[in-house]
C-alpha cells in the first residue's frame, strides 16, 4: 500500500466524489432522457423563432425532421440547421412546389401576411413574415441563398438555445449533488474522518480508486456516432449514454457513507441533559452541514474533473509509473510513427 | 492541530486543488481522422467571431490570434493564428482578419490544423454539434489552424521561421512536458472521443536528428522520424518523433533543397500537435484505452 496517509485519503476522497458524481451524471441523464430536456427545449426554441405554433408542429411533422427522431420519442434532440431550413421552406412553398424556389417561398410568406390576424379578427403583421422576410432580404450577408440565409438565421438562435440548455443543466446538478448528498448522508466530514482513522477501510478505496483510474474515463467523456460515418466533414452527432458503477464500487460506498438510521442513532446517543444537550446536537449539525455543503461543491465540478485528478494523485504516488511508460513498444503509435520511415 | 489535518485536506480539495486539475475531451470523427491524418494543413472556410487589435509583440510569440468558426469542416470551437504576425510581409492578412471580423463573413483559410489541449473546456466538445460564435479571442478550444499558410487568398507562407526577438521554450522542458502527458480514447463505430489533461508549450526550440527518409505527406507536406536533442551534439530527449513540413514553408523547402541525411542535425522551432496517425491506429484496433502516453508529433514552423 502506499504508506502516506494524507495522499490516501485524498485519493479516497477523491474516488468517493466520482463515483457520487456519476450517480449525479446518471440520474441527471437519465431524467433528461424521459422527460425529452432537450427535445423539449429544442421544440420551445423553434415555437419561439417562428413564432407560430402551427409552423412549428408543420415542421416537427415533416419527414425530413420526423426521420430524426428517435424510436419511440416524439421530438428530436436535435435538428441540423440544414433539414430545419429545407423543412421550413417546404412549409411555407406549400404542396406541390420546390422547397428552394425563391418566388413561391415569397409568394408563400406574402400569403401569410395577407392572411394574420389578431384575436379579435383585424388583420396585424406576421411573425415569421417579418422574421424571414429580414432575413431573406439582408443584402448585407455574405450569404447566397435562401436556404443558406435561413441556416445562418436558425444556428443564431441555436446558439442561445445551447446556453439555455448548460444553465438549466446546471440548475438540475445542483438539485441533483443535493437531493444524492441528503439522500445518501454523504457528508465529506464523516468520510473523511472514516478513511483518516480505518486504514482496512483506506485500503480498499484506494486499490478500488486505482481499478477505476486504469478504466476507461467517465463521461462526459462521451461515446458518439454519427449520422453518416463515411463523410469526413463535421455532421449531426448522437450521444450514447455511458456506463454506471460496479457492484464493488456500489459496496464500498455502502461501507462508507453512515446512512440515516446509524447517524441518527449516533444523535440519540449524545448526552441528553441540559446545556451540553444543545451543545452536542449543535456541533452534530454543524459539522454535518459542512460535510453536506463539502460534497455538494464537490459534485457539481462533475465525474470527469475528480477523474482528473483521482489520476494525477494516483500518478503523483506511484513513482513508478510514469506515464511515458504506459504505452508499450510496438503498440499501435510507435507503429504509426514506423510508417512513416 | 493533528484531528483538523483531514478536514483540512477535505476543504483543500473541494475549494482549491480541484479547479488546477483541468482536462479536456474531445470527439472527433473517424473519416475527419483518417483523412487528416497524413496531412499537416487543412482548408476550411472560417467566420471570423474576434480578432486581437494587434499581433502578440515578437518578445510573446509574434501571433496573431483570431477566434471564428468552421462548422463544415471542423465542427469544433477553434481559433487560428498567424504567427510571425507583426513582420513584414503578413500586414495585408492582418488587415483582412480585420476587414472579415464581422462574424458572419465567410472566408477560405488554409494552415496547419492542430489538435492540442491547451485550452480545453470543461465540458465535452463534440465534433459537428453546433459551435457557437466565439465571444473573445481565446475560447476554450482544443482545435487550431497555427500556423495559417492563406487567409483569405493571402499567402502568409513565409511566416514560417524563428520569431526574432522570442524565446521559445527550451527543449528539455517542452518535451519533458509532452512526454508526462497522458491520453484516454472511447471508441465508438464511427467517432473517437479523447481526453487528455491541459497541454502547454506551444513554441519549442530544439534540434533534430535525422532518423529516417523524408516521405510526402498527402497534402504536399512532408514527414520525417528525427530524435530530438537540447544540444546540437546532445544525447537524444526522446527518439522517432514525427516532423510535420509544411509545403510551399521555408523549412519545407529547406528539407527539399538539402535533403538530410540519417544522423543530421538541424536546429527547428516547433509546436506540438496530437497525432492523429496514432490515434487511428488505436482506434482501428478497438476499444477503449486509458491513461497511455499522448501521441504527438512536432510541426516544423522554422529552421536555422
Amino acid at each position: 500500500m502506499f504508506g502516506f496517509p494524507i495522499l490516501e485519503v485524498a485519493i479516497g476522497l477523491c474516488f468517493i466524489y466520482l463515483l457520487l458524481s456519476l450517480i449525479c451524471s446518471a440520474v441527471n441523464e437519465t431524467i433528461a432522457g424521459l422527460t425529452q430536456r432537450r427535445g423539449k427545449l429544442l421544440a420551445e426554441a423553434i415555437t419561439n423563432l417562428v413564432g407560430d405554433l402551427g409552423i412549428k408542429d408543420q415542421i416537427y411533422k415533416h419527414p425530413i425532421v420526423k426521420s430524426l427522431c428517435q424510436p419511440g420519442r416524439e421530438l428530436p434532440s436535435y435538428i441540423p440547421s440544414q433539414k430545419f431550413a429545407l423543412a421550413l421552406m417546404d412549409v411555407i412553398t406549400g404542396d406541390g412546389k420546390a422547397a428552394n424556389n425563391p418566388d413561391a417561398l415569397r409568394q408563400g410568406l406574402a400569403t401569410r401576411a395577407a392572411r394574420a390576424k389578431d384575436s379579435q379578427g383585424k388583420p396585424t403583421k406576421d411573425h415569421l413574415e417579418g422574421a424571414l422576410s429580414a432575413v431573406l432580404n439582408d443584402t448585407q450577408s455574405h450569404l447566397k441563398t435562401d436556404q443558406q440565409k435561413i441556416q445562418a438565421w436558425y444556428d443564431e438562435a441555436m446558439d442561445r438555445v445551447s446556453g439555455w440548455y448548460k444553465r438549466r443543466t446546471s440548475m438540475w446538478i445542483w438539485i441533483l449533488a443535493l437531493v444524492i448528498t441528503l439522500g445518501l448522508n454523504a457528508d465529506t466530514v464523516h468520510i473523511t474522518k472514516v478513511l483518516w482513522t480505518n486504514q482496512a477501510v483506506r485500503n480498499a478505496v484506494v486499490d478500488s480508486a486505482k481499478a477505476r483510474a486504469q478504466a476507461a474515463p467517465p463521461e462526459p467523456m462521451p461515446l458518439v456516432e454519427y449520422t453518416d460515418p463515411e463523410h469526413p466533414e463535421a455532421s449531426s452527432p448522437v450521444n450514447v449514454p455511458a456506463e454506471a458503477l460496479t457492484p464493488d464500487e456500489q459496496a464500498l460506498l455502502g461501507q462508507l457513507l453512515v446512512g440515516w438510521q446509524q447517524d441518527l442513532k449516533e444523535l440519540n446517543a449524545l448526552p441528553k441533559t441540559g446545556e451540553s444537550k444543545a451543545g452536542n446536537t449543535a456541533a452534530w449539525l454543524g459539522l454535518h452541514l459542512l460535510g453536506w455543503l463539502l460534497t455538494m461543491v464537490a459534485l457539481s465540478l462533475g465525474a470527469p474533473f475528480w477523474f482528473d485528478l483521482l489520476n494525477k494523485f494516483i500518478n503523483l504516488r506511484s513513482s513508478g509509473q510514469a506515464p511515458a511508460k504506459a504505452a508499450p513498444v510496438g503498440e499501435p503509435p510507435a507503429a504509426a510513427k514506423g510508417a512513416a520511415a | 492541530m493533528k484531528r483538523c489535518t483531514p478536514y483540512a485536506l477535505a476543504l483543500c480539495l473541494v475549494l482549491g486543488v480541484a479547479p488546477a486539475a483541468m482536462a479536456g475531451s474531445v470527439t472527433l470523427k473517424k473519416a475527419f481522422i483518417e483523412k487528416y491524418k497524413n496531412r499537416a494543413t487543412i482548408d476550411a472556410s472560417f467566420i471570423v467571431d474576434h480578432a486581437h487589435p494587434h499581433p502578440n509583440p515578437p518578445q510573446k510569440d509574434g501571433d496573431m490570434h483570431v477566434a471564428g468558426r468552421a462548422q463544415k469542416e471542423v465542427g469544433l470551437p477553434m481559433v487560428a493564428e498567424i504567427m510571425n504576425a507583426a513582420a513584414k510581409g503578413q500586414g495585408t492578412a492582418v488587415d483582412d482578419i480585420h476587414a472579415d471580423e464581422d462574424g458572419k463573413t465567410v472566408v477560405p483559410v488554409s494552415g496547419v490544423w492542430r489538435f492540442w489541449f491547451e485550452h480545453p473546456s470543461a465540458a465535452p466538445q463534440i465534433q459537428g454539434a453546433t459551435v457557437p460564435a466565439a465571444k473573445n479571442t481565446n475560447p476554450d478550444h482544443c482545435f487550431e489552424i497555427h500556423p495559417i499558410t492563406k487567409f483569405a487568398g493571402v499567402a502568409v507562407l513565409n511566416s514560417f521561421t524563428f520569431v526574432p526577438k522570442f524565446t521559445a521554450h527550451p527543449a528539455k522542458a517542452s518535451f519533458d512536458s509532452y512526454e508526462k502527458l497522458t491520453v484516454s480514447l472511447k471508441v465508438s463505430n464511427s467517432a473517437v472521443t479523447i481526453n487528455s489533461p491541459k497541454a502547454g508549450f506551444n513554441y519549442a526550440d530544439f534540434f533534430i536528428e535525422f532518423a529516417g527518409k523524408p516521405q510526402p505527406l498527402d497534402d504536399g507536406g512532408m514527414v520525417v522520424l528525427a530524435n530530438v536533442l537540447a544540444e546540437e551534439d546532445g544525447d537524444p530527449l526522446v527518439e522517432n518523433i514525427r516532423m510535420i513540413f509544411v509545403g510551399g514553408t521555408p523549412p519545407a523547402a529547406q528539407l527539399k533543397n538539402k535533403p538530410p541525411a540519417e544522423g543530421d542535425v538541424w536546429h527547428v522551432l516547433g509546436i506540438p500537435r496530437v497525432s492523429l496517425e496514432a490515434i487511428s491506429a488505436w482506434a482501428k484496433k478497438g476499444g477503449n484505452i486509458s491513461n497511455r502516453k499522448l501521441p504527438y508529433e512536432m510541426i516544423i514552423v522554422g529552421v536555422k
